[in-house]
């Protein structure tokens, strides 16, 4: 590889810069220098008003230095590790609901004429029209105890001796929001994979002695796994640091990592604890994506 | 009873007739190819076959049973598609066990008929590649392999060399001749190439539009055409506009307008007055200087119009009284010796009297 770069003419190297230099510069500005911040600040003691403690001061009597007191706090109380857990299992069952539920519909739009292809991914991607936020509340009147949901879904518990139910401010209202908020991200790159498949495939396969049953497990399926990584990933990752959802539709009980981290910086004002708890959130997600590539990577071999 | 029965099958789309009362008898262990101009109906009457499309009437019976109730996964029919339809993620082994897992053959059989065709065409070292690590030629046969290693009644092949460079598209013709005769299984064969459905069948249906206008073996086809589009389809024919003139036991006397007369084998129901074309190969045609040709019953003089050099042999347009173009055909056999004549030289050309044939309109 550098041996090419070498090779290349001076014009050609300075447009390769002038391409990849501003996505570089905002990845290091924005990425790379914030997580080293990060790094360093959870080595530190918190401040008194928020920030960060001085590193050196005369008075004996203020925490100063360095110190590993946040992650020995971190992995001394069991409570993190639980929020971690639930928080995957989140994201987790989020992702599940999302691929069942995006799958069908995308391979649905990917089979559709070619005309009605472009409007039905557009009706997919629509919803981002409106404010995000907006949505998320307007789940706050779908699932309150006077809406139409929850009166039918009581009267009906009430009916069979049952008793009612609180749908909002619980995880199942935390849940149905997540994946109402993450569908299109699972559609589309599953509709982008199965609209490249070669349609040849599937009568060759159905040549060959494949029912329908067989063509889509043997064919479409497989060949339709790096859609359901992508679309995975697109899903489990923002899942597993949101705060909002929670925030707003979560019950007191359902704080996730996200609500966590947002904690420590707003509310507690412990900076190094809520740096501590995002490298832990972030080797936890690069923990998980190493894990789906190298899974990947074994089915995928053919790519 | 032959193999397979195609009896008055139409398929229509809509107004269009794709195929129109079509019928047809391929024979057990038949190369048997369906040949014409693109949307002429060859390939509807294939994926008909096969199982992707049924007909609007008539039927198709493979060994005397109706096929109509039969869907495509179901039907001993196995088809090489054009664009190979390979599955891309499993490799070769996998890809050619695929029918054979479908069929739910016992696994060690599956490995061994595996093997088996794997040495058939020549891919032994290539079982564990994927489809994208492979050449165009060797996709092609681990799609024959796929279609092949279950054993079908029938293997349809669709425009199976289209996708080859001409060089790998002769060597593929004769692996596939002597695949077809090793493993004994009846092919229909689909094709726009005259070429290669001359070169390769035992007997060819030539389509027009939906319907089939002449059925035979390559060579009666060749030399016999029985219609004006199956003469100017399958390879190339000179054409002149006649009117039979006298029609005797032997022979036919032409009335060329603007050139004269020919005399041409004769033709059942070729009565004084019905108009046609004369037809003839250009390599029929003999090409001389003035006198050379005197002893052929038809001879006429021209002037060379333009010539065409391909190597084993020139092709001379020559232009003739009545401002028609004649094609001879002569080859080049004396070394280091081409161009026998050039663009302008006054020419006569000549064929014999049993050369060519009448087409009636």
């Amino acid at each position: 590889m550098t041996e090419r770069t070498a090779k290349l003419p001076h014009a050609a190297r300075l447009a390769k810069w002038l391409v990849s230099g501003p996505p570089f510069l905002s990845l290091l500005l924005f990425f790379v220098m914030p997580s080293i911040i990060m790094v360093l600040a959870s080595f530190r003691y918190p401040g008194e008003f928020g920030g960060l403690a001085p590193l050196t001061a005369p008075d004996p009597g203020v925490l100063q230095g360095v110190t590993l007191e946040t992650y020995r706090f971190f992995f001394s109380d069991p409570i993190y590790g639980r929020v971690f857990v639930k928080s995957i299992l989140m994201a987790l069952a989020t992702t599940l609901i999302c691929l069942t539920m995006a799958y069908p519909l995308a391979l649905l739009i990917a089979r559709s004429p070619k005309k009605s292809r472009d409007l039905m991914a557009l009706l997919v991607i629509l919803p981002f029209a409106s404010n995000f936020l907006i949505r998320v509340y307007a789940w706050m009147i779908v699932l309150g105890p006077q809406s139409a949901l929850s009166r039918l879904l009581n009267g009906f518990l009430q009916g069979v001796g049952m008793e009612p139910v609180h749908l909002l401010f619980s995880p199942f209202a935390v849940l149905v929001a997540m994946v109402y908020v993450h569908l299109p991200f699972m559609v589309l790159p599953l509709y982008t994979n199965l609209e490249k498949h070669d349609p040849a495939l599937l009568d060759a396969a159905q040549d060959l002695g494949a029912n329908a049953w067989q063509r889509f497990w043997r064919v479409t399926f497989p060949l339709s796994l790096p859609g359901i990584f992508s679309g995975s990933a697109l899903v489990f990752i923002p899942v597993l640091g949101m705060f909002a959802v929670p925030d707003i539709l979560g019950g007191t009980g359902d704080m996730l990592i996200g609500n966590l981290i947002k904690e420590q910086f707003l509310g507690t004002r412990d900076w190094p604890f809520g740096s501590t708890l995002s490298i832990m959130l972030t080797i936890a997600v690069l923990l998980i994506a190493w894990l789906a590539a190298k899974l990947a990577g074994r089915r995928g071999s053919y790519a | 009873m032959a193999q397979l029965e195609i009896r008055n099958v139409t398929r229509r789309f809509g107004d269009f007739v794709a195929v129109d009362d079509v019928s047809l008898n391929i024979e057990a262990g038949e190369f048997f190819t369906l040949l014409g101009p693109s949307g002429c109906g060859k390939t509807t009457i294939l994926r008909m076959i096969a199982g992707f499309d049924l007909p609007d009437a008539g039927q198709i019976l493979l060994d005397g049973k109706d096929l109509a109730d039969t869907p495509a996964e179901k039907r001993p029919v196995h088809t090489v598609f054009q664009s190979y339809a390979l599955f891309p993620h499993m490799t070769v082994a996998q890809n050619i066990a695929f029918p054979l897992r479908m069929a739910r053959r016992p696994a060690g059989e599956v490995a061994g008929m595996t093997r088996d065709i794997l040495e058939q065409v020549h891919l032994t070292d290539k079982a564990e590649a994927y489809p994208h690590e492979l050449s165009g030629g060797q996709k092609q046969r681990v799609a024959l392999a796929c279609g092949l290693v279950n054993r079908p009644r029938l293997l349809l092949l669709d425009e199976p060399l289209g996708a080859l460079d001409a060089k790998l598209r002769e060597e593929m013709q004769i692996d596939l001749i002597n695949l077809q005769r090793d493993v004994g299984i009846t092919f229909v064969f689909v094709t726009h190439a005259q070429v290669e459905a001359l070169a390769l069948s035992h007997r060819i249906a030539v389509m027009d539009q939906g319907k089939v206008a002449q059925v035979d073996e390559p060579a009666r086809l060749y030399g016999f055409p029985q219609t004006r589009f199956v003469a100017d389809f399958i390879g190339h024919i000179n054409q002149l506009e006649a009117q039979v003139a006298e029609a005797t036991h032997g022979h036919l006397r032409l009335a060329v307008a603007g050139l004269g007369e020919i005399i041409a084998p004769s033709l059942k129901d070729a009565a004084v007055g019905v108009k046609g074309v004369f037809a003839i190969r250009p390599e029929q045609v003999r090409i001389g200087v003035h006198g050379e040709l005197a002893e052929l019953k038809n001879h006429f003089s021209g002037v060379v119009n333009n010539l065409l050099y391909r190597g084993e042999v020139s092709m001379y347009q020559v232009e003739v009284a009545n401002g028609a173009m004649i094609e001879a055909l002569l080859p080049n056999a004396a070394p280091g010796k081409a161009d026998l004549f050039k663009v302008g030289d006054a020419v006569k050309l000549g064929w014999r009297h049993d050369a060519g044939m009448f087409l009636h309109d």
